[in-house]
């Protein structure tokens, strides 16, 4: 048979549909192309969004690594440089902690040897500038600024000296005149002393020592399972002491991944019901014409190939210029937008969005698959019509009113028959059977809307967990806490009481102060007991000390003065937070009165069933006959309790007012303050202003809550707004969507609506019908967004929250959108009404088909 | 004597097509009265349906007045029209026009519904009965043949109990036999409710069944072609 050469024909009048249908095809055509921008968009954005995010954990860990080992053993060293999956391993050794400066005598420091692959390899991207050099020789060190003042040497540079007094490895006070020969400022320890080779070989650490090295290790996949992490692990042999820490978006990278696939995949799917309903509803419209070109004699496959022939005309121009639009977009708009938000940009990756080839590839072949499949119903539909049938035909989605079976029609007289009698009913009715006329098209409609709300849903709600608010918490939230660094001091003479009562009260008067919460702190002994001590001193030893206790045991029996340890008081307002950090059921008259107490854990492996019950002896330190016992009630993990030094035997945590009466010699160590107006920057600058004009000042150091939020916050650069143009844009899919859908729905029905506008249908009970219809869309919607929509939420959240913040839907947004959603439902059906009444009087648009 | 229920004065409708302009209707003065059965026949493209809407309220002229049952249609609203044609005016479409989505008893009450008033089903049924509708009050239009799609465009048009029925060539989509059988039913309908009727048609029999026939031509009545039926 010779093949019946039609393509010049389809062609044309392919070409000829597109010009005469001019209208219809625009829509068409700008569907496809906001497809493929919110696509490419979602895609460039995204990725960017996710660059940020590691740009983020890059500052906030201070380096570029995936895992952290504590001492590193030289086989460990070996396994690590050898192995193929890890691109890269710094070390870092802790040499020495500065204790005080000429400037300042209450220093807090440590001096870090980076090797040099940490120094320029892990920690470059975390850095925004460096002058000078690395440390070579002993007494030379790199700092910051930040680190100098801390130090009490601010003003110094480049060349400068400085005599401090250090602890080197083995404990012992050194004091030695350093050398500038460096200095940098980005992200991380920022206080630390970098020091060189030589200093750390002569300091006498070791990084085999957990207190010592560590040993940052960066894989080459960006995706470890747990298993893959729990085998590295269980590669590394480690000893007791050693511990190795996946970064947080190391630790979760799975989740993560799989979160992240969810929202692309809604994304998609956003996408693809926006591209089907339209093509669905631009071929459907057209039933009549395909149908007349059957009657003329076009085959099926002619009409199919001819529908095809559109598609592609319009689809091409559609994807292009869709890609095109999301390329100045992103890199032109999106910029612009952010810089005119006066947020910084120029430091890594702030405000760079970057293209991919394979985003372009993507979503090129995402949108033709979409049009591919979108196309495919509605061709096999208009191929397969009758010429009579398409005489007759309205356009809809599957079947047509004349096609309903006998049982839909006698329920809807039922219905018809009881509404009828109330007043008013009509609309409604009219409007529900609109809904369910066509149940798969409703669905459609809703399940895109609901798709859109829900990513919209998911993207707010993993943004405010991801805020720096949210991220930056301190103890017991606390906006602000006060130390007493001199109680650090190894030499008890230098400890001075510097958080007095009388400056505790000064503090209070500052009217933006809420609250303050002192911390008291005692020294005491832990005599030895077979029971708790024992126990406890054995665990300390083999987690924390390089030698055994049984080295130590007889000395501890004998001489439990020689083992200093600490008892810290708290007040009584702060015993429900105490509470929350404890496993178990802590009483609380018990705890008051003295009867019991709580055990800081310290990091060793005692379980809470273990330790709970037992009693702990404490003696007063100087004084072993002042003696009093505690049961303890339970063991907490928060760090904030652990006193300004520890010992090797339990740290005591007992209320403030047993503290007193028990020991004779106390301070308080720290003191936590609470605005009434959370990071008041003005109540915080009048606490800083009352710490500085104390003569005392250089003993006190503090810790603010909103400092570290501006820390945080500097380090996310612009990831909020990115993310939340990401949801901008998901969102307006969905309404796009229905904008679309229901333009066209409308369009298909302008002739019925005409009919009955000519029957009496005033203008504003078309309105009304209308609305109701929209309503009944935002409701169906809403309620999917509800119920599929939050529990998708809140499986995507909960993969992606490694920071375990609490699962909080944001209130605003989401009223917002659920009203903003409400308005386009109920608003859009009104204007396309409204248009649609514009295009003729009823007459000419009855007559219209 | 019976009074006048439809009367125009003046009417014009022109329209402008690319560089022309085209006089649908060029100062028409044309009355009915109660209870009559007036048949306007024309040529294609002679003005007559353009008269039939104007009269309906369906479109506005260009000039000139429309009164019926003693209102000024060129003062009234948009809305004020829409509640005019479902009170004072039924409609017979050539193409039938019933809602695809309602099955007859729906349709048919639909204008009463829109009015927000109490359906009188006695009535309705009387309705369906004399069109021979009972058994199709069920069914949806598209399941219906021509003749059963116009005789439920016709009840709906008497439903609702208006003053005037306009039909615009109601047989035109039918053969001849379901065609009388329609015209017969809309005439004793009319009859029975007492109501005038305006029927636009280019079939002079269908014509001969109307008390009195205008002639209509480019958009003028002809006077003198003004009939009465059997004339």
């Amino acid at each position: 048979m010779l093949a019946n050469n039609n393509r010049k024909i389809i062609s044309r009048m392919a070409k000829s549909s597109i010009k005469k249908n001019s209208g219809k095809n625009w829509i068409l055509f700008l569907s496809i192309l906001l497809a493929s921008f919110m696509l490419f968009s979602i895609f460039t954005v995204g990725i960017t969004y996710f660059k940020m995010y590691r740009v983020q954990n890059i500052r906030l860990n201070g380096g570029d690594y995936d895992a952290v080992l504590y001492g590193i053993t030289e086989e460990q060293r070996e396994k690590c440089e050898n192995d193929p999956g890890i691109s890269r391993a710094g070390i870092v050794a802790l040499s020495g902690y500065i204790e005080s400066t000429e400037g300042d005598d209450t220093v807090e420091a440590s001096c870090i040897w980076a090797d040099r692959v940490y120094w320029d390899e892990i920690m470059k991207p975390a850095r925004e500038w460096v002058k000078g050099s690395y440390p070579e020789k002993e007494n030379e060190v790199m700092v910051t600024e930040e680190g100098l003042e801390k130090a009490g040497l601010s003003g110094l540079g480049i060349g400068d000296t400085f005599t401090a007094g250090y602890l080197d490895g083995d404990g012992e006070l050194q004091t030695r005149e350093f050398t500038i020969s460096g200095m940098w400022d980005g992200y991380g320890v920022k206080s630390a002393f970098y020091v060189s080779e030589a200093f750390y070989q002569a300091s006498g650490c070791d990084i085999s020592e957990v207190m010592c090295g560590r040993y940052h290790l960066k894989f080459d996949k960006q995706i470890m399972t747990r298993e893959e992490q729990n085998d590295l692990i269980e590669s590394m042999n480690l000893g007791k002491q050693q511990a190795l820490y996946f970064t947080s978006d190391m630790g979760y990278s799975l989740p993560i991944f799989f979160g992240l696939c969810g929202l692309i995949l809604v994304t998609c799917l956003c996408a693809y019901l926006l591209i089907y309903n339209i093509m669905y509803l631009s071929v459907a419209g057209n039933v009549r014409y395909y149908g007349l070109l059957q009657t003329v004699g076009m085959t099926g496959r002619q009409i199919r190939s001819l529908i095809r022939r559109q598609m592609g005309f319009l689809g091409g121009a559609g994807i292009a210029g869709g890609i095109l639009l999301g390329g100045a977009v992103s890199f032109l708009l999106l910029p612009s937008v952010i810089r005119s938000l006066g947020i910084r940009t120029g430091t890594a990756g702030e405000a760079e969005i970057s293209l991919n080839p394979w985003v372009l590839i993507l979503t090129a072949a995402l949108s033709a698959f979409t049009i591919y499949t979108g196309s495919r119903k509605p061709a096999k539909l208009a191929a397969e019509i009758s010429p009579m049938e398409a005489a007759g035909y309205r356009a809809g989605y599957a079947a047509g009113a004349g096609h309903r079976d006998s049982r839909n029609r006698k329920k809807n007289r039922k219905r018809s028959g009881k509404r009828s009698r109330k007043r008013g009913g009509v609309l409604g009715r009219m409007a529900m059977d609109q809904i369910r006329k066509d149940k798969k098209r409703s669905a459609v409609i809703m399940v895109s809307l609901a798709a859109g709300m829900s990513v919209f849903l998911c993207v707010t709600t993993l943004l405010e967990s991801q805020e720096a608010r949210t991220i930056v918490t301190n103890h017991m939230d606390n906006d602000m806490t006060i130390i007493n660094d001199t109680l650090k001091k190894e030499d008890a003479q230098e400890h001075k009481d510097l958080l007095t009562e009388a400056f505790l009260d000064d503090l209070r008067s500052i009217s933006g102060v809420e609250d303050v919460y002192p911390l008291s702190y005692g020294q005491i002994t832990v005599p030895w007991e077979p029971e708790f001590a024992e126990m406890w001193m054995e665990e300390f030893y083999a987690k924390w000390m390089n030698i055994p206790y049984e080295e130590d045991r007889e000395e501890y029996k004998a001489h439990p003065e020689n083992f200093g340890a600490v008892m810290i008081g708290i007040s009584e307002a702060e015993f429900s937070y105490l509470q929350q950090t404890a496993e178990t059921e802590i009483d609380r008259e018990d705890f008051l009165a003295g009867e019991t107490c709580v055990i800081y854990r310290n990091g060793l492996d005692l379980t809470a069933e273990a330790v709970v019950g037992k009693n702990v002896t404490c003696g007063e330190y100087g004084n072993g006959e002042n003696q009093r016992t505690f049961r303890i009630a339970g063991m907490t993990d928060e760090g904030y309790y652990m006193g300004p030094m520890s010992g090797i035997p339990p740290t005591v945590i007992v209320s403030d007012r047993i503290l007193e009466g028990f020991l004779d010699n106390t301070s308080i160590s720290k003191a936590g303050i609470k605005y009434a107006e959370e990071y008041d920057e003005e109540t915080e600058n009048e606490i800083l202003t009352l710490i500085q004009d104390d003569p005392e000042a250089d003993g006190v150091s503090w810790e603010s809550k909103l400092e570290s939020l501006r820390e945080v916050e500097s380090a996310q650069g612009n990831m909020k707004e990115v993310g939340t143009g990401i949801s901008l844009i998901l969102a307006l899919i969905g309404i796009l969507n229905y904008v679309n859908t229901v333009t066209g729905n409308i369009q298909s029905r302008r002739t019925e609506l005409a009919i009955m506008e000519s029957v009496g249908m005033t203008d504003r009970q078309r309105n009304r019908l209308l609305v109701t219809e929209g309503l009944f869309f935002a409701a169906g919607s809403l309620l999917i967004t509800a119920t599929v929509g939050l529990a998708a939420t809140y499986a995507v959240y909960q993969s992606m929250n490694y920071m375990q913040v609490p699962f909080v839907v944001p209130v605003w947004p989401t009223v917002g959108m659920a009203v903003f959603i409400t308005a386009v439902c109920a608003g859009i059906p009104v204007i396309a009404g409204a248009g649609m009444v514009r295009k003729g009087s009823v007459v000419e648009r009855v007559r219209q088909v | 004597m019976k009074e006048q229920i439809v009367r125009t004065e003046g009417l014009k409708k022109y329209y402008r097509l690319g560089e022309n302009t085209v006089k649908a209707l060029d100062g028409v003065d044309f009355s009915v009265k109660e209870r009559e059965f007036v048949a306007i026949i024309g040529k294609s493209g002679s003005g007559k349906s353009t008269l039939l809407h104007m009269i309906g309220g369906l479109d506005v002229p260009t000039a000139g007045e429309v009164y019926v049952d003693g209102k000024r249609l060129s003062g009234m609203n948009r809305e004020q029209l829409a509640i005019f044609r479902r009170r004072k005016v039924g409609f017979v479409f050539q193409n039938y026009n019933l809602v695809p989505d309602l099955n007859v008893y729906d349709n048919v009450v639909l204008p009463v519904e829109l009015d927000g008033k109490r359906i009188d089903r006695r009535f309705v049924r009387e309705i369906l009965e004399l069109l021979q509708l009972e058994e199709k009050a069920d069914a949806f239009p598209g399941m219906l043949s021509g003749g059963q799609q116009q005789r439920a465009a016709i009840a709906r048009a008497v439903a609702a109990k208006p003053s005037i029925i306009l039909a615009d060539e109601p047989t035109g989509n039918l053969d001849t036999a379901s065609g009388h059988d329609v015209m017969g039913l809309l005439k004793v309908a009319a009859k029975q409710f007492q109501q005038t009727v305006i029927l636009i048609t280019h079939d002079n029999d269908i014509a001969q069944m109307a008390d009195r026939i205008v002639h209509i031509e480019d958009g003028k009545i002809v006077k003198a072609g003004d009939l009465y039926a059997g004339e």
